[in-house]
Parts: structure tokens; sequence; C-alpha cells
């Protein structure tokens, strides 16, 4: 009786119990599901392709897992998750763009992660070059085997600007010689990164964690350089030829950081070490045009990223001084090193120049500190203020170095009276800092209604600038009202004036030096537009409509406009203008449709001279005006429980405009009709559209296991002049240029897979 | 005798469930932090804030019929919790007398026995064996406050949890992010108050979903989508030609933002906007030789982070851009002989600085360079 009685008693217990672990092993979302699929895709497009790691056309598997297992919610025990997206395998490429992640710990106490992510970019397909990644040239040529005797080459020596010169023969034969030589190759890079984390706590209030992140990046990336001129610092310029960089990075972060969590304060501080590492220290091409007087090309060495450290410590605080009043602190203080040898140019100048460049490294140095003070009180219930102080310094110590720098393809500088060898080139350390000073008060004048007025005073300073600094009061307000229970809405005004210190435009060149540019548009007006006065206003708003259950409407848009009003020539007003509206309706219980609309203006405004040098200049004046639209559908159909579709559309306009003004046919010195045709060119627009159809369905084919389909096509239109044009042509026969194409482009998928979950 | 005997199974299978809940609780307790419960102080809230997203609570009909008897919890629960010193207050805000649930979670799963409700038991929030959540002290009315109303009344009289998130009844803004707050306002909440998205009204539930396996906002390939929602110009912006592989799934929102408050400019994760660039491209960070002064004052002189219509996420296209600041002798770059592009029939004369990537074909280390003769960033 005695056992049966225990037994009911255990029995009923464990009845009792049940519902806690049932409810949570059964009944639940499924936490754990793993997809296996295949998609094939119609044709290959490096835009297409350039993020989704897919710029070819064929059939690919793809797959995923995602795995949570633990104790359940009322039972002490370690967790364990894994997941992996993108898990693709094709016949060349071992999934490209895959990630995934493996979690275990003891939720409170300690956990530890690691992980992985790729990411491809695909730059082009159809890259034209006459150089390998080390710098060699292709196709069997040599050192100036491509002559550029009798060309018209741009830029050349005289006129210098601008060239009217006609294409003859000699052009036409170099860029046909150039272009059989041309190497066709596809540009990318690929990150590989790593990484692991630790965290414990020691004690209850107490937690200590540890990040590394390693990533590997490899590939090439389009770039170019000029090749073969005297000079860069001269009139007389080179070839410009493209070339493919070679990328080859390791990029290291740690980060250690101990935390002290109260309720009433919390404090965190971190130590942050990140290194860069380029494992390739310069691109050293060989002058295809130009043999004889580069001999070696030392001076061609083109330097790429450098080495670099950086390291932060950073200590935050935030204390809850009464219920209704916060502090919060923060204090980062950082350096960044740089010491990688110099590349190229070792020769140069020699010590028969007075000033000589001695060392072999710059040994740069920047001094990163970062502080904030914040006070958040609520005084009275409808009043919040917040008050901040902040200072931000980027003071560079590195060098300021004077010396005879050696022109860009110069091997040997024997006196300053070498041509090129001539000017004396100091470094300048730029260095910024910022105070800033902010008070932002909010009245609740109704429960509903809120009143935020503000304004911060922030003063830049700047070494080695044009502008010694900046000072800039922005003055805001905002309204924002809970109407009734179903619409919302707020809107908001800003004004900010910007004062600039003394402005001298030439400051740069004379601290290079440089002492003839008393007459030059720098000291006649440009204006940098970052250092300029300026006056910005901004207004914005934002509206939400519940209409029912089913309806729900959303504007939302932005305004501002910024003045230069003291600028004479350079950037003169910018605005931009964007308008958002939204809408989602619910049709039914198993229909749901989305719709958006928005629209972006961009426009600048520059004024300019025609600047040469002891010729008189003209005004003219450039608008650039850049609109986008874009509008997106999207539905939901669910007609049974186990079955349910979705279909996408995405339309997207961007047409950017140039108007152009100013012009003048007469050459300024004789002022008669001459080859100086300074007539503006119209160009013309650049637009491009994207629309994509995206159509989805998904079936559950028994309890738990579901097969999905996917279908979409995207079609990409750009008349963008600059796909037109080739890489060789003989209006610029010693240039290469990229030669990619059109990008334009018409790409359908079709996918299928299967989930299980469980 | 049956009767008796059921009577007697029960009792004793009550007292041990009881007994090992005591045990969990006790083991919980043993742990020094435990989750504070919430204790829903109306006088010290700010007055009821709408939420930016959800619709505004709308009166109960149950609250009408017991307002006077949630007026005595809510004012015992007031007194309770009014602070000897200001230092108890906040460190301690002990829960009032306020009657919570004696079975936690087994009184709320009665009725809430169903998805996504219970979807939470998966998540970190309901592990008992965690003395910092939510189960390890009252269960659901950790968050949801206690609730003796809520479970008492039925029907169309039904009073709703202390603090409801989400829905036409939900509590104002401030009270629900103070239920998350009481436990979150560390790590990188720190600088939740004040911030932005504080000022602003926005919940935390506007953007976090607790009751599911795995919050959307906080998987990359979905939280640019709930970002989006108010962020409707960035969203037009990553569909733009050149832009971020966000809409990929590769990058999202919070690789560079922290949408809970920052030391940064526009809640940057970093201190300044090149810090925050710099993570990624580091091999821009220098310091260089020779650098370009507004590269490294600040990105955004150059580039629109959300995406543009001109390649390299640049506001404009080179070399115009350049001209905004630049415009030396010789290199005037307006296509003043622009001869091979399209509708200019000028026979030769193409300027090179139109072509490609305009000021950039030559001045290519436009970022800085490491070179003895990269003065004019062209090594």
């Amino acid at each position: 009786m005695f056992n049966k009685k225990s037994f009911k008693v255990a029995l009923l217990a464990g009845i009792c119990l049940l519902p806690r672990l049932a409810i949570a092993g059964e009944d639940a979302t499924p936490q754990n599901e793993v997809w296996i699929g295949a998609t094939g895709q119609s044709d290959s497009s490096a835009k297409y392709g350039r993020y989704n790691a897919s710029p070819d056309k064929g059939i690919y598997t793809l797959g995923g897992f995602n795995v949570n297992e633990s104790a359940g919610w009322d039972q002490p025990g370690p967790y364990f998750k894994a997941e992996g997206d993108n898990l693709s395998f094709r016949s060349h490429d071992l999934m490209p763009n895959a990630s995934g992640s493996a979690s275990i710990g003891v939720q409170g106490l300690w956990g530890a992660k690691v992980f992985f992510d790729d990411i491809e970019y695909n730059q082009s397909q159809t890259f034209h070059t006459l150089f390998n990644t080390d710098g060699s040239l292709v196709n069997g040529l040599t050192p100036g085997s491509l002559s550029m005797a009798g060309i018209g080459y741009l830029p050349a020596a005289a006129p210098a600007y601008p060239t009217n010169s006609t294409v003859n023969a000699a052009d036409t034969a170099l860029s046909a010689l150039v272009t059989s030589k041309l190497n066709v190759m596809s540009i990318g890079t690929e990150r590989a990164a790593i990484g692991a984390a630790l965290s414990y706590s020691p004690f209850p209030d107490w937690k200590l964690s540890a990040d590394l992140k390693h990533e590997h990046k490899t590939g090439t990336k389009e770039n170019s350089l000029t090749i073969g001129g005297t000079s860069l610092l001269s009139t007389t310029g080179g070839n410009m030829l493209y070339f493919p960089e070679p990328v080859d990075y390791d990029t290291n972060r740690y980060t250690v950081m101990a935390a002290y969590d109260r309720q009433r304060v919390q404090a965190r501080l971190s130590y942050t070490l990140s290194t860069f590492t380029d494992n390739i220290a310069s691109f050293n091409p060989a002058d295809p045009f130009n043999a004889a007087v580069h001999a070696g090309y030392a001076n061609s060495i083109y330097s790429l990223p450098p080495d670099n450290t950086a390291q932060q410590i950073k200590a935050q605080l935030g204390y809850n001084f009464s219920p209704t009043t916060r502090w919060m602190a923060d204090l980062g203080y950082g350096m960044q090193f740089q010491n990688a040898p110099f590349v190229g140019s070792l020769n140069a100048p020699t010590s028969s120049v007075p000033t000589d460049l001695t060392r072999t490294s710059f040994n740069g140095e920047v001094q990163n500190i970062n502080a904030n003070l914040t006070m958040v009180t609520k005084p009275i219930p409808p009043l919040d203020i917040k008050i901040n102080l902040g200072y931000n310094s980027s003071e560079n110590q590195s060098p300021s170095l004077t010396f005879h720098a050696p022109d860009i393809d110069k091997t040997t500088c024997t006196s300053t009276s070498n041509t090129g060898c001539n000017a004396i080139i100091n470094t300048l350390p730029y260095s910024f800092k910022t105070q800033t000073v902010g008070m932002e008060g909010g009245y609740r004048v109704t429960p509903s209604l809120k009143l935020t007025v503000g304004d911060t005073y922030k003063i830049t300073d700047r070494t080695y600038s044009a502008s010694t600094g900046n000072n800039e009061n922005t003055m805001s307000a905002q309204l924002s009202d809970q109407f009734t229970s179903s619409v919302n809405g707020s809107v908001g005004i800003s004004h900010a004036i910007r004062k600039s210190g003394d402005y001298n435009g030439v400051t740069a060149w004379t601290l290079n030096g440089d002492t003839g540019e008393a007459g030059s548009i720098e000291a006649t007006g440009l204006t940098h537009f970052i250092e300029a006065p300026r006056i910005r206003d901004e207004l914005k708003g934002r509206m939400s409509v519940m209409s029912g259950e089913n309806l729900s409407l959303s504007f939302s848009g932005k305004y501002y406009n910024d003045n230069y009003n003291s600028t004479l020539y350079g950037l003169t007003g910018d605005r931009v203008i964007t308008a958002n509206p939204d809408m989602t309706y619910i049709f039914s219980d198993s229909v749901t449709g989305h719709a958006f609309y928005s629209f972006e203006q961009a426009f600048y405004n520059i004024n300019d001279t025609v600047a040469v040098t002891g010729l008189p200049y003209f005004a003219w004046q450039r608008q650039t005006a850049n609109r986008v639209h874009t509008i997106g559908l999207n539905g939901d159909w669910k007609p049974t429980e186990k079955l349910k579709f979705g279909l996408g559309y995405t339309f997207q306009l961007g047409n950017t405009g140039w108007d152009l003004s100013g012009a003048s046919t007469l050459n300024p010195t004789t002022n008669v009709t001459s080859f100086y045709n300074y007539s503006n060119m119209t160009l013309p627009n650049d637009k491009s559209t994207t629309n994509r159809v995206e159509l989805t369905g998904e079936y559950e084919v028994i309890n738990n296991v579901s097969l999905n389909l996917g279908y979409a096509v995207e079609r990409f239109k750009s008349n963008d002049y600059l796909n037109s044009q080739t890489a060789s042509d003989p209006s610029y026969a010693n240039y290469t240029l990229p030669g990619d194409g059109s990008p334009n482009y018409l790409v359908q998928t079709l996918g299928a897979s299967i989930h299980v979950k469980w | 005798m049956t009767m008796i005997n059921k009577l007697v199974s029960f009792v004793c299978a009550a007292v041990l469930c009881m007994a090992m809940a005591g045990t969990a609780a006790a083991a919980a307790d043993n742990t020094a932090v435990k989750a504070e419960p919430v204790a829903v102080v109306a006088a010290n809230d700010a007055p009821a804030a709408p939420d930016a997203t959800d619709p505004k609570d709308q009166p109960s009909k149950a609250k009408a019929h017991h307002k006077a008897h949630k007026a005595k919890v809510k004012k015992a629960a007031v007194a309770a919790a009014a602070p000897a010193t200001e230092e108890k207050a906040v460190e301690e805000q002990e829960t009032p007398h306020v009657a919570y649930a004696e079975k936690g979670a087994q009184s709320c799963l009665k009725c809430h026995n169903e998805t996504p409700v219970i979807d939470i038991l998966h998540t970190p929030h309901a592990k008992q064996s965690d003395s910092r959540t939510p189960f390890a002290a009252h269960a659901c009315e950790t968050c949801h406050g206690a609730s003796p109303l809520h479970m008492t009344t039925k029907g169309k009289d039904r009073v709703s949890p202390t603090v409801v998130f989400k829905g036409p009844k939900a509590s104002p803004v401030a009270e629900r992010n103070k239920v998350c707050l009481s436990c979150h306002e560390n790590g990188l909440r720190m600088n939740w108050a004040g911030s932005q998205h504080e000022s602003n009204d926005v919940a935390c539930v506007s953007c976090h979903t607790v009751h599911v396996n795995k919050d959307p906002v906080l998987v990359k390939q979905t939280q640019p989508g709930k970002c989006f929602t108010c962020h409707a110009e960035q969203r037009a912006q990553s569909f733009q030609l050149s832009h971020h592989a966000i809409r990929e799934g590769k990058v999202v929102c919070s690789d560079c933002h922290n949408p809970h408050g920052s030391t940064g400019p526009k809640l940057l994760k970093e201190n300044t906007v090149n810090e925050t660039c710099y993570t990624c491209h580091a091999e821009k960070r220098g310091p260089f030789m020779w650098e370009h002064e507004p590269v490294r004052e600040s990105c955004l002189t150059c580039h629109t982070p959300h995406g543009s219509t001109q390649p390299r996420l640049l506001k404009e296209r080179l070399p115009f851009i350049c001209q905004d600041c630049h415009n030396t002798g010789s290199h005037n770059s307006l296509p003043f002989n622009a001869g091979n592009l399209p509708g200019v029939t000028n026979a030769r004369a193409v300027s090179p600085r139109v072509m490609a990537r305009g000021c950039v074909n030559c001045h290519s280390e436009i970022h800085g360079s490491n070179s003895p003769a990269g003065a004019f960033f062209a090594r």
C-alpha cells in the first residue's frame, strides 16, 4: 500500500512538473533547423554578384543550420548553440560568403564562442590592364616597348592645358598595340574572418571578457598610377595606367574588458589593440612606355597601405545619482602608430642636396583622446534635461619633416637645380581638437505632447589648416505629439551658424615652401567647405497613422540647406530633401501588403574659375542634382496553415544631372578666338534603374519539414558615360582605363530548399 | 477512501512540487545578484510617454471596474517602494508588498500555454539558474509586474497585467523601458539615458521581441528590416548602386551603430566617424607620411555610408567632388574638352580628368601616402 501510494505521489508530482517541461520541449516553436537546397543563376555579372558571391551563372548548392541545445529553462546546465549560413558549394569556390558560429557556456557564469565569416567582393570580371599583380608586364611587353613617338598624348609638355591636338596615325597605332596587349581579368577581394570570445563572471557583479578577431583579406582591387612622367610637381605629366593592386592584408583586433554592474553604478574598463599588416609593401611596375629615362624604375614604386597599429584604453561609468538623475562619463585614450619602412625613392635625393631625407621610415604617431560627461535629470515629472560636455582630440605627433622631395619617377637628384629635385616639402601632421557643450530640455506640455529644445556649441581647433578652427552653434526644437490613439508625429527644426577662424587658403602651400601662390585661386577666394563659415537650416518630420486595425500609414521627411555665404569659389551651397511615405495594409488574416516610396535629392552648387597661372580668369558654375526614386511593394499570402507565398517588387531610379555654365573661346592673352576653347560641354545625365521581382513559396510537407521555393529576376540598366570608356582609345593612347564596360545585367535565379525543424 | 487517498496524494505532490521549487529558489538566492522585480512606481516615472511606434494604450473597461482596488495596490506599491534613502531606492528597489503569484510561471502558463508566449522559455530570460534573469525572481511577473488582478478577474472584466509591452493596452514607454533597464542599464546600454532613441520615446520593445527563440533585431539577415521601419531614408539608400553589403546580409546597422546610445556622433559604436570606419578599413588608418586633411578629419567629407548613386559611396562624382575644394592651375577638370564622352563630338582633346576616377586616376593615394614621393598622393 505504501509503495503504491508512494508511486502515486511520485506520479502526481511528475504530472505536476510535467507541464513545465512539456511546454518547454514540445509545444514551443522549434529551435533547431537545418536546410539544404540548390539554386540556379541564369547569367554572369560582377555587379550582380558584387556582395552575394554569385558573379557567375550556374547551379550551386546552398545550406545552413541552426542548433540550440540547453537544459530546460528551470534546470541548471550548459547551453550550446551553433549556426551556419550561406554554406554554398560551388565548382570553383568553397563556401564563399559563408558564416558560422558556435557557442557554449553556462549562462550567468561563463561563455565561449568561436565564429567565422567570409565576405566576397567582386569588383569586375572584365578589368583591362597591362600589368600583373607583381608589376611585371603582360603578354610579352617589355619596358619601353610601347613607343609614344609622335603621339599627341595628354597632357603634353606644351601647351599644358587645354590641348586640342588631333589624333594622328601614331596615336591610332599605339592604341591598337595597347589594345592587343591588354590582359582581361577579374578583380575582387575576399575577407575571411575568424574569431573567438570568452566571458567569465568570477563574482556576481563582475564580468571579464576577451574578444579576438583575425581577418585575412586577399585579392585585387582596381587602382591606377601615373608612370613615366618627370614630375607631378612640375607641369609635365606622365602616362596613366590602371593596374590590379595586390591585396594581402592581415588585421587583428583584441579586446579585453572588465565590467562591474550594479543598479546604481555600472562601470567598464576595456583595452583594445588593433593591428594591420600588409604582406605586400609595394607595387613595383615596369613602364611599358619608357625604358630609357627610368632605368630600374626604382621610383615608380607605388606604396601600398603601411602596417599600423592602434590601441585604446577606455573607461565608462554610469551612475544613478538618484531615481531621477543619472550621470554618465567616459574617457578614451588611444594611440596610433605607423612605422613601416619607406618603399621607393630610397635613392633620392642624394646627399648633395642640402636637405636630405635621412630616415627610412616615418615613425608616425597619433594620440587620440575622447571624453564625455553627461547628466540626465528629471527634476519635475514633465521635464527632462540633458547636459553634455564633450572633448575629442586627434593630436598628430608625427614628425613634420622638411626635405627635398624626389619626384615620383626620379632616380637621382644631384642638385637642387635638377628638374624635379628643387621642391622643398614639409610633411604636415594635421591635428584636430573638438570641444562640445550641449544642453537639451524636454517638457511634456500634456502627457502626449512633448516640446524639446536644445543648443549645442562646438569649437574645433586645427593645426596646419587653412583655418585655425571653427565654432558652431546649433539651436534646435522639436515638437512631438500623440494626437490620438492612432496618430502620432513630430516636427523638428534646427538652425546652425558656423564661423571660421582666420581663413588662409594658401596655408598648406606656404607650409610646403611654395611661396608663389599669391595670385592663385586659393588666395583669392577658394574655400574648403569643411572649414568655411556656414549656415545650416534643417527641417524634419514624421507622421504615423493607424486607421483601424488594418491600415498603417507613415511619412517621414527631411530637408536641410547649407549656405556657405562667404565662399567666393568652391562649394557655395548644398541641400538635401527626402520624403518617405509608407503603407501597410492587412487585407485579411492571410494576406498582408506593404508599399513604400522614397525620394531623395541632393543638390550641390560650386562657383569656380578657370585658373591658369598668369592668365586672366573667367568664372564658371556647376550645379549637380542627384535624384533617386525608390519604390517597394511586398505582399504575403498564407492560404493555409501549411502554405504561404511572398511577392516582392523593388524599383529604383537614380538620375544625376550636371548643369555647367560659363565659357570662353578667347585666348586669354591675345583676346582672339583660338584653340583655348573654354566651351563647356554638356555632360549627359547619369541614369540607372534597378528592377527586381521576387517570388517565394513555402509549403510544410509534413510536420516541421517544409519545402521552400524562390524565384527572382533582377535587371539593372545604366547609361553612365563612364561605362562607355574603353580601356584604350586613340584619343588617350598613353592611358589605359579599367574598360570594365557596361555593368548592365538581367539575372534570374531559381532555388529550392528543404528545411527541417525540431 | 478513494477521495481521501487522492487528496493525500495531491497534497503530497503539491508539497513535493513546492519543495522542489523552493530548492530552485534557494539555489537562485544563493547567488548574489537577483533580477530586480518590477516595482511600478508611477510617482517616480515620467508621465505617460507616447510610444513612437506603438499605438497609445487605451482605457480598459476592466480597469474601470477595479479602479479602486488597483489604486490600492499601486498605492501600496508606491508606499512600499518609497525609499528611506535614495541609495536604497536606487540600489535595492525592493518590490513592495504586492502579491506575486505563488506558483510563479506556472500561474501564467496555465492560460498562456501557446506560442509565441512560451517561446520565451527557450531564451536566456527564462533561465532560472541564472540569478540575474526574470525567471529567477518572479518569472513572468518580474517584467509584467505583480498582477493579482489580472489573475483573479475573468472575461471582459479581466484587468491587464501591470505592465503591458505591446498592443493597444501597452503601458507608457517610460514604464516599459524601466522594466528592461532595471537589468539592462549596463554594457552597451550604459548611455541609453538621454540618447536620441530615448528622448524620442522609442520603447525597447519597439525593436526587440522577447517571446521568440531569436530576436529578429539580433539576427543579421533581419536586423536592417527592423531599423528601416523608421529609418526609411536609409532603406532607400541601401538599394542604391553603391552600398555596403546590407541587403546581402553581410553588414548590419549594428556593425557601426549602437542604437542604445553612444559616446560618439550619430549613435556610432566608436568615438568618432573615422574610428568606426577603421574597424573594417584599417588600411586607411595611417598615420601616413602625407596626410589628406579632410580624410583625416572625417570620412564623411567625401563618402556617404548608407548608399550612393556614385561609385565608392561618394557623395558626388569624381572629379567634381574634388572641385568642391580644389581648382589649381592646369588641373581644370571641367569637361571643356571631353571628346570621348557620349554626345560630345570633339575629335580629340579628352580630358583625363573626366575619365574613370577623375582626379584619383593620378592622385590614387588620396587617403594618404607613405612614400617619400607621395606628397601629391600619387605614390
